[in-house]
């Protein structure tokens, strides 16, 4: 069989073709297909590579999203954090507010106190020359005791507004606007008198409103002790304030107007703001109006302000 | 000789190309939409600039914070390019920028120095205050 196909002529070439593509062709094809291969691995490498990179940015995202899951736990706390700093800085603001407020309501305390102590000295002063000339009757001394009492009484009502507009307090109650307009001006009416200031109060129509007494008072004095500081620093002739008491349509308001020269447009926008202040360096301490807003917003009203003929109008509206 | 920049943008590097000053500069993210086509131009540049450069050193920054498969993908490409250049007889001097903080750039570089051990890359640490 072998000698058969070895002398087969076809079978001959065969194999003839086949040693030569062994000793030629095949180191040629060899050699190429170690090259794909290897460029094969390269590739494969390469791809290893990329493969690891993407999957190592992947790790990196994914920790950067846990980072920021916790930060997103952590906002609420931090929310919390911030608005607690933010009510003890109003709460600090409101103390020095009410610190300065303090001062210059303990100059119109002493005020208030010298007149009805003179009128007691003089009444006691007397008192011996009476009882001389023979006049110290019942009827005197029901007189006397009537004009000391109410001299004690006058006294007594001031140093209790005094004392509670100082005193911090959370008390909530329901008031009239007119009667806290009124212990406003006994607060201030001597200060007012000495300043040369004519306070004129209209109330259109009363109304009551609910909160914290104290400041709205806080509120209004505010106000109007600007005005007087304009007054005085512009040294006007005749010193005028407005207070209207409205309940128009269901806007229940309290307008404020002076003749004191208006607020200066340049600052007019931002006097609501904190460290404000259109008084003279040193003197203002830009809080007044500030907390006045706030209190404002703390009962849903709000406070506002315009120029008008000679001076400004503030009014506070509550819907 | 010629400029090529292309102005970075919120998913693309900058990419400054100076023949002049024989600089490249690549810094950013880059994620492209398409990233064959967004970084033909640079490919095309640096094919024609390194055909025309002989005795000059070329300095290769690159800055890349965070980047795609497709974009890591190109980078062998753009190394393949600087290597031949090498093998060729061009001097590069490649700067490799990473944050201090972003280790899988940093391992990236260190992919790239392995897997192109003929080319001279310097692994650059910056730090972010």
């Amino acid at each position: 069989m072998k000698e058969i196909i070895n002398e087969s002529p076809k079978i001959k070439k065969t194999l003839a073709y086949l040693e030569d593509f062994i000793d030629t062709e095949h180191g040629e094809l060899h050699e190429n297909v170690e090259t794909l291969l290897n460029d094969y691995k390269k590739k494969l490498h390469r791809l290893y590579l990329i493969i690891k990179q993407s999957d190592n940015k992947q790790l990196q995202l994914m920790k950067l999203n846990e980072e920021l899951d916790k930060y997103k736990n952590n906002l609420e706390q931090k929310v919390e954090e911030e608005i607690l700093k933010r009510r003890e800085k109003e709460e600090m603001l409101l103390k020095q507010s009410r610190m300065a407020a303090m001062g210059e309501m303990i100059d119109a305390v002493a005020h208030q106190w010298l007149q009805p102590i003179n009128i007691i000295s003089l009444q006691s002063s007397i008192l011996d020359e009476i009882f001389k000339r023979g006049k110290l009757d019942k009827d005197y001394i029901v007189n006397f005791q009537s004009k000391i009492q109410k001299q004690i009484t006058h006294m007594s009502d001031t140093l209790n507004t005094f004392r509670n507009f100082v005193r911090p307090s959370t008390k909530i109650s329901t008031f009239d606007v007119d009667k806290m307009i009124s212990k406003v001006l006994l607060l201030v009416e001597d200060e007012f008198i000495n300043n040369r200031i004519n306070i004129e109060t209209n109330v259109v129509k009363d109304f009551r409103l609910s909160g914290n007494e104290n400041e709205f008072i806080h509120l209004i004095i505010n106000i109007i002790n600007n005005a007087k500081d304009a007054f005085n620093e512009k040294n006007i002739n005749d010193r005028k304030i407005t207070i209207n008491i409205l309940d128009n349509d269901n806007i229940k308001s309290i307008e404020l107007i002076d003749n004191a020269g208006g607020i200066p447009l340049d600052v007019i926008n931002d006097i609501f703001k904190a460290n404000v202040t259109t008084k003279e360096d040193g003197k203002g301490t830009g809080i007044g109006l500030y907390m006045s807003s706030l209190i404002a917003q703390k009962y849903n009203g709000i406070l506002s302000v315009e120029n008008v003929e000679n001076g400004a109008k503030f009014t506070f509206s509550i819907y | 000789m010629s400029v090529l920049i292309k102005e970075k943008t919120e998913y693309t590097p900058r990419i400054v190309m100076d023949s002049n000053k024989h600089l490249i500069d690549i810094e950013g993210d880059s994620f492209p939409e398409n990233t064959y086509d967004f970084y033909r131009p640079m490919m095309d540049w640096i094919n024609s600039y390194f055909s025309t450069v002989y005795n000059e050193i070329t300095t290769v920054n690159i800055e890349i914070n965070y980047f795609n498969s497709s974009s890591s993908q190109l980078f062998f490409d753009f190394f393949d390019i600087l290597e031949e250049s090498v093998k060729n007889g061009s001097k590069i001097v490649i700067n490799w920028i990473y944050v201090a903080k972003n280790e899988s750039t940093l391992e990236a570089g260190e992919d790239f120095c392995e897997e192109f051990e003929i080319l001279n890359i310097n692994m650059i640490e910056k730090q972010v205050v």
